[in-house]
């Protein structure tokens, strides 16, 4: 078979009929330019989702019951962004003769201002300062016990107690955190317990499986570190549903384009129907016909794709730069409490899937005007054209 | 030589079977023009179309240089129309993505001739048929004189044993139908290639060495 005169030959039918060539590979540029972008945009809320829900508070890696030998330090691997170390104290708080029991973490501001975004939660007073004798209460509790920025409460950790001034109260809009939780500096003369919580920032495009095993490889006594995707489960699902609903939608898509195209193909086809009874008439059998049907139609696809994966990624890299702000339809909720500013992100699989899904629908789009063709005899073909 | 021995073809058309081939037989020797008279509906092109084995009789054979072409299974007479066969049909009927030149090229890319060949043989079919001029115009910019004759170059270029052509002179004048009649018997004359023309225009006669005379369907008279 001469793969070179069929290629020829699709070519040339392409060129003499450019204006439903330009129409049919426009409508499928678009809908890959469109596809490229939605599925960049998908990322781009997953990253955003993932951010504030690790950016927070937790990290996307968080360790819990880490002993005291092991120092933040010895975390620092060349993946991590940063290490926050806190320490978590069950306590109880008393202003004005009303108690409420919670646990106190003593921080290290500076740290955490520099890492996490939960000093952007404070809806009364400021952020906690370095090493003062300083709590930062949550909505829920100030309420109880009657308390306000500028207050003074006692803090009682087992025997001993601590006169805390009230500097801020914060509300995360997450419900493990607004709820049994205050915040303190780590100050001279606070008793810490003998075991530390980590929060472990990673640097972006860390994969956590490798990274865990990383800790685990160093000998450190790390068995109390957990990536996000174990402690938030419902974001992991969240976002598999984020990824299925994303590539349902480009099955539609392309499905629906291509369907339109194997209509708009098949007149296309079938107006020029009598030259094909003339290539069988001259003896071209029924499988070069075919090759030369979908060699059109793939010459289409593969020049539609390229030009929609281009304007794809233009668009990606054009919003990519101020980002989208979606914070008027996410004011509450706490995926995207800190931020709600998308930068939609161009993965693999964004510029990849479109195309791919577009190049399979195109042989079901070419299975038509292909069966039109070849079914008939030659001398129909051209008696009826 | 091309022998059919009681050819007939037969078509359902409802409920009902027309009979369009009845005991058609005669034999064209090579190198021979062979012309078929008959009115529109006579059986002109079904003949044409079984000889080519683009269409298959319910009865009797077709022998082409020792070939039962009706006996062909459907690979087999694909090759055979490819190397053995040229068509020119009414209207010239070329590929219009295509220039006059590719147009002839065709057929020669098909049989997997040389690039060499192919350019001699086309320089030579364009020289030859006056078409160099023409050569790399699109088939929507030729008079229909000059599209006959690329789709007669395109017939012979790969130097077939038989071409068939159907009304050849049709879309024409009369003066065009008669110069081209008289280019596609010379040359076919020249390279021995058979020649079997279905048409109702009396004008080409002088040229033929056989005139059959079909009329529904039955060869009425031979001369």
């Amino acid at each position: 078979m001469n793969f070179s005169l069929w290629l020829k030959t699709a070519v040339a039918f392409l060129v003499v009929n450019r204006r439903t060539t330009f129409i049919l590979c426009f409508l499928i540029s678009f809908a890959i330019g469109t596809l490229v972008f939605i599925i960049s945009l998908a990322n781009g809320i997953s990253d955003i989702m993932i951010t504030n829900s690790t950016g927070m508070y937790s990290g996307q890696i968080s360790g819990s019951n880490l002993p005291l030998s092991l120092r933040p330090e010895q975390l620092k691997k060349p993946f991590v962004k940063a290490v926050l170390q806190r320490f978590q104290i069950p306590s109880m708080i008393i202003h004005q003769e009303r108690e409420r029991p919670l646990d106190l973490v003593a921080i290290y501001p500076d740290q955490e201002k520099a890492h996490s975004f939960f000093y952007k939660k404070i809806i009364a007073g400021r952020f906690l300062v370095k090493g003062q004798k300083e709590i930062l209460l949550n909505l829920e509790t100030a309420e109880r016990i009657g308390s306000r920025p500028g207050d003074t409460i006692i803090g009682q950790i087992g025997e001993h107690q601590y006169e805390l001034k009230v500097v801020g109260i914060f509300q995360t809009g997450v419900d493990s955190l607004d709820r049994a939780l205050a915040f303190c500096p780590v100050f001279e003369g606070l008793i810490l317990p003998e075991t530390w919580q980590a929060a472990i920032f990673v640097k972006r495009g860390t994969d956590l499986s490798s990274a865990l095993s990383d800790f685990s490889r160093s000998g450190l006594k790390v068995d109390g570190l957990k990536p996000w995707t174990q402690l938030m489960p419902d974001l992991t699902q969240l976002l598999e549903l984020n990824d299925i609903c994303v590539n349902i939608l480009v099955f539609i898509v392309l499905g629906v384009v291509s369907l339109g195209c194997a209509g708009a193909f098949a007149i296309f086809v079938v107006s020029r129907i009598k030259e094909y009874g003339i290539l069988r008439a001259m003896g071209v059998t029924g499988l070069e016909t075919g090759i030369l049907i979908c060699l059109q139609v793939v010459l289409m696809n593969v020049v539609a794709s390229a030009v929609g994966v281009l304007a794809g990624m233009l668009t990606v890299w054009s919003f990519g730069r101020a980002g989208i702000d979606l914070s008027v339809w996410t004011s509450h909720n706490r995926y995207f409490a800190a931020t709600a500013l998308i930068f939609p992100r161009l993965s693999i699989g964004a510029a990849a899937i479109p195309p791919a899904v577009s190049l399979g629908f195109c042989f079901v789009a070419a299975a038509w005007p292909v069966w039109l063709v070849v079914s008939q005899k030659a001398c129909d073909i051209i008696s009826k054209g | 030589m091309i022998q059919l021995e009681n050819l007939s073809k037969i078509y359902p058309r409802g409920k009902a079977f027309v009979t369009v081939l009845s005991d058609v037989s005669f034999c064209v020797k090579k190198g021979d023009l062979a012309l078929i008279l008959g009115k529109s509906g006579s059986g002109k092109t079904t003949l044409l179309n079984c000889i080519g084995g683009l269409d298959l009789p319910q009865k009797g054979s077709v022998n082409c240089f020792g070939i039962r072409v009706d006996k062909l299974s459907g690979r087999k007479r694909n090759n055979f129309r490819r190397q053995q066969l040229g068509f020119v049909f009414q209207s010239g009927n070329l590929i219009t993505s295509l220039s006059a030149r590719r147009n002839i090229e065709f057929p020669l890319i098909l049989n997997n001739y040389s690039s060499a060949r192919i350019r001699d043989r086309v320089a030579f079919l364009l020289n030859r048929l006056d078409l160099e001029d023409v050569a790399e115009a699109m088939p929507s910019s030729l008079s229909r004189g000059q599209a006959q004759r690329v789709a007669f170059a395109r017939g012979v270029a790969h130097g077939p044993g038989l071409l068939l052509a159907d009304e050849p002179t049709a879309s024409l004048d009369t003066r065009t139908g008669l110069e081209l009649t008289s280019l596609m018997n010379a040359l076919s004359k020249e390279e021995k290639i058979t020649m079997i023309v279905a048409t109702h225009d009396k004008e080409i006669i002088p040229f033929a060495d056989l005139i059959l005379h079909l009329s529904d369907g039955r060869i009425k008279g031979e001369e």
